[in-house]
């Protein structure tokens, strides 16, 4: 696919993450037990990396995601980009969230441009809305308003929304999960473009092995330990062979996709010669 | 797919008690107005002649109602009508302002008396004023504070009516802005808009309808507040009102009530079907805003 860097890129350099016994519990309302859902997570994400973060539903994905954000404080560890703690929405981050959360009373334009830096000048700011748009395959639903979309169009608005900033930390929750499968590979070739172009580091919550493997430098599982104490923790790392854009046939692939979908309690119905 | 449940402001729960029946409120303000003017009428009295009120009170009915019967059309009953009706109007004009005066005052007291925008002491602080304010009846705000700063007349009714309205309107507004949806306002966040971003683009666009409905039924109260008024000196109906009494001119008297009920209910049914509108959308384009309120605010 063919792809040119938007032309007013305000990109800030990609910057590293350290997760150091990150732990996240939640006091339980109203007299109930306090709920563990995060424990003991360390991880080093270095510049540019991308990592793709896998486990069950319901296991803390969203909730580490927003541990690096920003948008929620742990209870146990820390959390620091580039040698500096997270304060509350931390502007070297950019999120999409799971759900695209967009501003119903604005257009799709206005909706990305909350996103765009506001050192950006009103008319590069402009441009740069528009080539977001048209990267996201949007322009032509540029003047339309949230309820009009379908919840695919809103979640590739939502993603647009958190380039806008050229963030030094890009965190992702399930970005292509409402998209048709079409979509859903053209969105993952852009991210790559995007990334090579234009680097972050990026944090992707998804819950497609595959995507995983695709996009990634390291995929990290996580999950609780059947017998240890409650809350998620990091069960596994997997490195992935190879250079982006990778080839989504690959054997090498093939392997670690079982093993991940072992590790995740799914049969996948693969057989190592 | 899970999704996270972001905590949820504190707020109020979201059935409101049902509509207070509002021809039972007016027929209300208006006995509340006739005790004030037996009293007025009855002040020389002595005691014995409290035994006979019922009596007299049945005679007033039955005059008024012939002066309400008389033909409108014909002089001088006409004049009742139309004199009425215009000082009718600038009661709905002291109304109007104070609702006004009201609404721009308490929108941005109601921001500073959220928890979810201003930080706690400066809540705490507004919150304070706001329940003072709504203590205070508006009677005691008009005699006691505007009367001897602008002397008698609209403009003390106007504002009596206003600051009165900043306490309620404030405290409405606060708890619209504590229940808005986290969603948007989170991700205006995350995606770098400052402080005074998010209120504009993900506070003031969600509340909106919700505070203005308020402002709408907040009118409605406040005609019947200027109406009473009126009878101090504040202008309007209420002063005709307090003079007809002196000179004991029921029918005149029946005729300006008639007017007051007239009017009143017909800007009650005008402003609640905009209300209306305005929280469950335009029927017509098939257009569902944020969330079914019920549209009847809480009794303030
Ligand atoms: N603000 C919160 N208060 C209490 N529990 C929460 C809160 N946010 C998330 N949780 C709980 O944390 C767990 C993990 O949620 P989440 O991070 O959304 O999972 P995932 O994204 O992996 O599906 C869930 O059981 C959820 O109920
Ligand atoms: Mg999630």
């Amino acid at each position: 696919m063919s792809f040119s860097a938007p032309s007013t890129l305000a990109t800030s350099p990609a910057l590293p993450v350290r997760l150091a016994g990150v732990g996240r519990t939640f006091a339980g309302a109203d007299g109930a037990p306090d709920r563990t859902v995060l424990r003991d997570v360390d991880l080093d994400i270095a510049a540019g990396e991308i990592v793709a973060l896998i486990g069950a539903s319901g296991c803390g994905k969203s909730t580490l995601l927003r541990q690096i954000s920003g948008l929620d404080v742990p209870t146990e560890g820390d959390v620091t980009i580039d040698g500096r703690h997270v304060v509350p929405a931390d502007q070297r981050c950019a999120v999409a969230f799971q759900e695209p959360r967009l501003l119903p009373w604005r257009t799709l334009t206005r909706n990305v441009e909350v996103g765009i830096p506001r050192t950006l000048g009103r008319e590069d700011g402009r441009q740069r809305v528009a080539e977001l748009l048209e990267l996201v395959q949007l322009s032509d639903s540029a003047n339309l308003r949230p309820r009009q979309i379908s919840g695919g169009m809103a979640q590739r608005v939502s993603l647009a929304r958190a380039f806008a900033r050229g963030p030094g930390v890009l965190l992702l929750d399930e970005p292509f999960g409402a998209l048709d499968a079409l979509t859903r590979l053209t969105m993952q070739d852009l991210l790559v473009d995007i990334h090579a172009v234009e680097p972050a580091t990026i944090v992707l919550v998804t819950h497609d092995v595959d995507e995983a493997l695709t996009l990634a430098d390291r995929v990290v599982l996580l999950g609780r330990d059947p017998d240890g104490a409650p809350g998620a923790s990091i069960r596994r790392i997997v490195e992935v062979p190879g250079q982006r854009p990778r080839d989504r046939a690959d054997a090498e692939l093939a392997e670690l996709r079982a093993e991940l979908l072992d590790a995740l309690g799914v049969d996948s119905h693969h057989h190592a010669h | 797919m899970s999704t996270i449940t972001p905590p949820r402001a504190p707020g109020r729960s979201f059935t409101p008690p049902p509509a207070p029946s509002k021809l039972r409120e007016t027929i209300g303000m208006l006995a509340v107005t006739l005790v004030f003017a037996l009293a007025v009428v009855l002040a020389d009295a002595n005691w014995p002649r409290l035994l006979e009120a019922p009596a007299v009170l049945g005679e007033f009915v039955v005059l008024m109602t012939q002066g309400v019967l008389q033909n409108p059309l014909e002089a001088p009953t006409n004049e009742y009508w139309t004199r009425s009706l215009e000082l009718m109007i600038e009661s709905l004009h002291i109304a109007w302002i104070g609702t006004l005066i009201g609404a721009i005052l308490s929108f941005p007291l109601g921001f500073l008396a959220a928890r979810n925008v201003a930080p706690p002491g400066v809540v705490v602080v507004v919150r304070q004023i706001l329940n003072a304010i709504r203590a205070i009846p508006e009677i005691i705000f008009a005699i006691a504070i505007m009367l001897p700063i602008f002397g008698l007349g609209p403009l003390a009714g106007a504002l009596a009516i206003g600051v009165n309205s900043v306490g309620t309107l404030g405290k409405l507004t606060s708890e619209a802005i504590e229940s808005i949806d986290t969603g948007p306002v989170e991700s205006a966040r995350a995606s770098g808009a400052s402080r005074w971003q998010v209120i504009r683009y993900a506070m003031v666009p969600q509340v909106m309808p919700e505070v203005v409905a308020y402002w709408l039924y907040r009118f409605e109260i406040n005609i019947r507040a200027s109406a009473i008024l009126g009878v101090l000196g504040a202008g309007g109906i209420g002063s005709i009102l307090s003079a007809l009494f002196n000179i004991r001119a029921w029918d005149r008297i029946g005729v300006t009530l008639a007017v007051i009920i007239i009017v009143t209910l017909i800007i009650d049914a005008i402003s609640g079907s905009i209300r209306h509108r305005i929280i469950h959308g335009a029927a017509p384009r098939g257009v569902r805003r944020r969330r079914a309120l019920t549209p009847e605010p809480p009794p303030v």
